[in-house]
């Protein structure tokens, strides 16, 4: 199977470090990429000056509470896209707002997922994304 | 039969009211008036024309019967012909007035109904349609009498008319006409623009009010907003705190001594204990501003729900609970349900060790509200902090000996407040405390906009 490949748009630097060891430790090979914010989110997926190189996403990690563009604008603009809207979007944020939430799956995002607050608990549905999207799954090909 | 009569008003209603104009305008209730007048001058003028037919035919007034005949069918075809202007109809109303008026003037002198119908119609056409009708029937009612002078005068007036008046007695009668429709096309109108301006009044009142609560509404939902930002942009670093403490509890732990894991144990409790602080402020600020839905709810089984979540520390202290008859009422079940758990978690809780808690609750019902009484057996309260518990975060206690935030309290507090009802507390120490709370039986739920 090949590695999959994730991206999470996250400005936390707390949440980055236990995101990225809760899916160190699980048991799928995968790749991790971050960035940090909305407007870089955008610039990565259409890889743009900077990000040239980037490597489509298989999964998108995404916060709502982004520095310059919002979550809810990047999740808008992957899913109007042509290009990108195959790929599955997770929303992941502290939010556990009935508009965030609508607004979301308003826009077609494929779940959304409240940080659980006990750390214990975040590893533990961080490795249930994992599990799920990448071992039970079947996630479309790559557009390119 | 009132079927009929229902159907039968709202039919003239619909001819004779003009659709789709505010209260607030006089044009309105003229229509209104007016259709009115129709409706209960049907009946009543076949009690007028029955015996008036009678008498036209007996002393064989031909004229007056035709002219009974023609009032008759224009008031219906007033009434009930479609396809015409209200405005219309109004004017043909009036006009069948004034020929019955006249017709009766003529075959039955002053002392029939005629000058009477004269006055009733400058009274009609006032009161649905606008002063300038007035003058002209000011105007017709002179020329009226004028005219009947001028018969008496050159003697084509009717035997009857002549027989009652020389011609000066005609004018003194019939300038108290004049004088009179003249008072009256001054007055009305007076009233109907008085009427108005008092309606203008109210609805720049009612635009105002309208405007204040749309603006505090909004300014509530801002606010609501703002608490829920505010908390969680709190929250967020307390989680980080949190989470990486516990982190490198779960990680490091074995390389770390004991004072090591006291440090960690005491960051991760604060941590906890102000997550738990934010989020009671938070349910504080909601009382009385998202918590407003009224319902009518059985007590017996809010408070049964209450006991079912409390289960476990009811079987571990062995707690001996009875709960009185408890009255169905309108109030926000949400903040009720919020107020017994926290009387009830206290009375549990505040007990001395090893005592076994026995709690009551009972219901009284007084003139305006019922009152309710948690009482229990525990540790009770000194008299000198009785107003000090109900403060926000305050606390009698270390947190070794009995755990919480001093928030219950508080919240209890408002949450009875809201209901238009005032908590207090009787107890001594060691002689078990009782809460007693009254809610009013027709308050109206305060909604208000404290800070967070």
């Amino acid at each position: 199977m090949d590695p999959i490949h994730i991206l999470l748009v996250e400005d936390n630097e707390g949440d980055i470090v236990l995101t990225t060891e809760a899916l160190e430790e699980g048991k799928v090979a995968n790749s991790l990429s971050v960035v940090k914010d909305g407007w870089e989110a955008i610039q990565y997926l259409e890889q743009n000056e900077g990000y040239e190189d980037a490597e489509e996403p298989n999964l998108v990690l995404l916060d709502i509470n982004l520095p310059k563009v919002n979550g809810h604008e990047v999740l808008k603009h992957i899913k109007t896209s042509d290009s990108l809207k195959h790929i599955p979007v997770i929303m992941l944020t502290t939010s556990s707002d009935k508009v965030d939430i609508n607004k979301s799956y308003k826009n077609h995002s494929n779940c959304y997922i409240t940080k659980p607050v006990e750390v214990n608990k975040f590893i533990e549905v961080i490795s249930t994304i994992e599990n799920f999207w990448i071992s039970i799954v079947q996630l479309p090909s790559k557009a390119k | 039969m009132k079927k009929l009569w229902i159907t039968y008003r709202s039919f003239i209603y619909s001819n004779c009211t003009v659709p789709a104009i505010p209260q607030s305008s006089t044009y309105y209730w003229k229509n209104h008036l007016f259709a009115t007048t129709v409706v209960f001058l049907i009946p009543l003028s076949i009690i007028v024309l029955v015996p008036g037919i009678y008498m036209a035919y007996k002393f064989s007034l031909t004229g007056m019967l035709l002219s009974d005949f023609i009032t008759l069918g224009s008031i219906l075809a007033v009434a009930f012909m479609p396809g015409i202007s209200v405005f219309a109809r109004k004017i043909i109303f009036n006009g069948a007035l004034y020929s019955t008026s006249v017709v009766m003037l003529h075959y039955l002198g002053s002392t029939g109904p005629g000058l009477l119908y004269l006055f009733a119609i400058t009274v009609f056409v006032l009161v649905s349609l606008d002063q300038r009708y007035g003058y002209l029937t000011l105007l017709l009612n002179t020329l009226i009498c004028i005219y009947f002078g001028i018969a008496l005068h050159y003697g084509f007036a009717s035997s009857i008319l002549e027989k009652e008046y020389p011609l000066d007695s005609w004018i003194a009668v019939s300038s108290n006409l004049v004088f009179l429709s003249g008072t009256a096309v001054f007055l009305i109108p007076k009233l109907f623009n008085g009427l108005q301006s008092a309606f203008e009044k109210q609805e720049h009142l009612k635009n105002k009010l309208e405007d204040s609560v749309e603006n505090l509404n909004a300014k509530n939902k801002e606010l609501e907003r703002f608490a829920y930002t505010v908390s969680h942009d709190l929250k967020e670093p307390l989680r980080m705190v949190r989470s990486f403490m516990e982190l490198l509890k779960n990680k490091y732990g074995k390389q770390l001594d004991d004072k090591a894991h006291t440090y960690i144990h005491h960051a991760v409790d604060g941590a906890k204990r102000m997550g738990d602080n934010i989020d009671d402020l938070l349910q504080y600020s909601r009382i009385g501003r998202k918590y407003t839905t009224i319902e009518k709810t059985d007590l017996n089984r809010l408070v049964d729900g209450i006991l079912k979540n409390l289960t476990a520390d009811i079987k571990k202290t062995q707690a001996q609970i009875s709960i009185g008859d408890l009255p169905t009422m309108h109030l926000v079940p949400v903040s009720i349900k919020i107020l017994f758990q926290n009387l009830l978690t206290n009375a549990l809780k505040y007990q001395s060790d090893g005592q076994r808690p026995v709690i009551t609750v009972e219901a009284k019902e007084k003139d305006t509200c019922w009152q309710f009484e948690v009482s229990d057996n525990g540790i009770g309260i000194e008299p000198r902090y009785h107003d000090q518990v109900f403060a926000v975060f305050k606390r009698l206690h270390t947190r070794d000996k009995f755990t919480g935030n001093g928030m219950g309290l508080a919240i209890s507090k408002k949450i009875v407040e809201q209901h238009g009802g005032n908590i207090w507390i009787e107890s001594n120490q060691e002689q078990g405390s009782t809460f007693t709370f009254t809610i009013g039986k027709h308050h109206i739920v305060k909604k208000n906009n404290d800070s967070v």
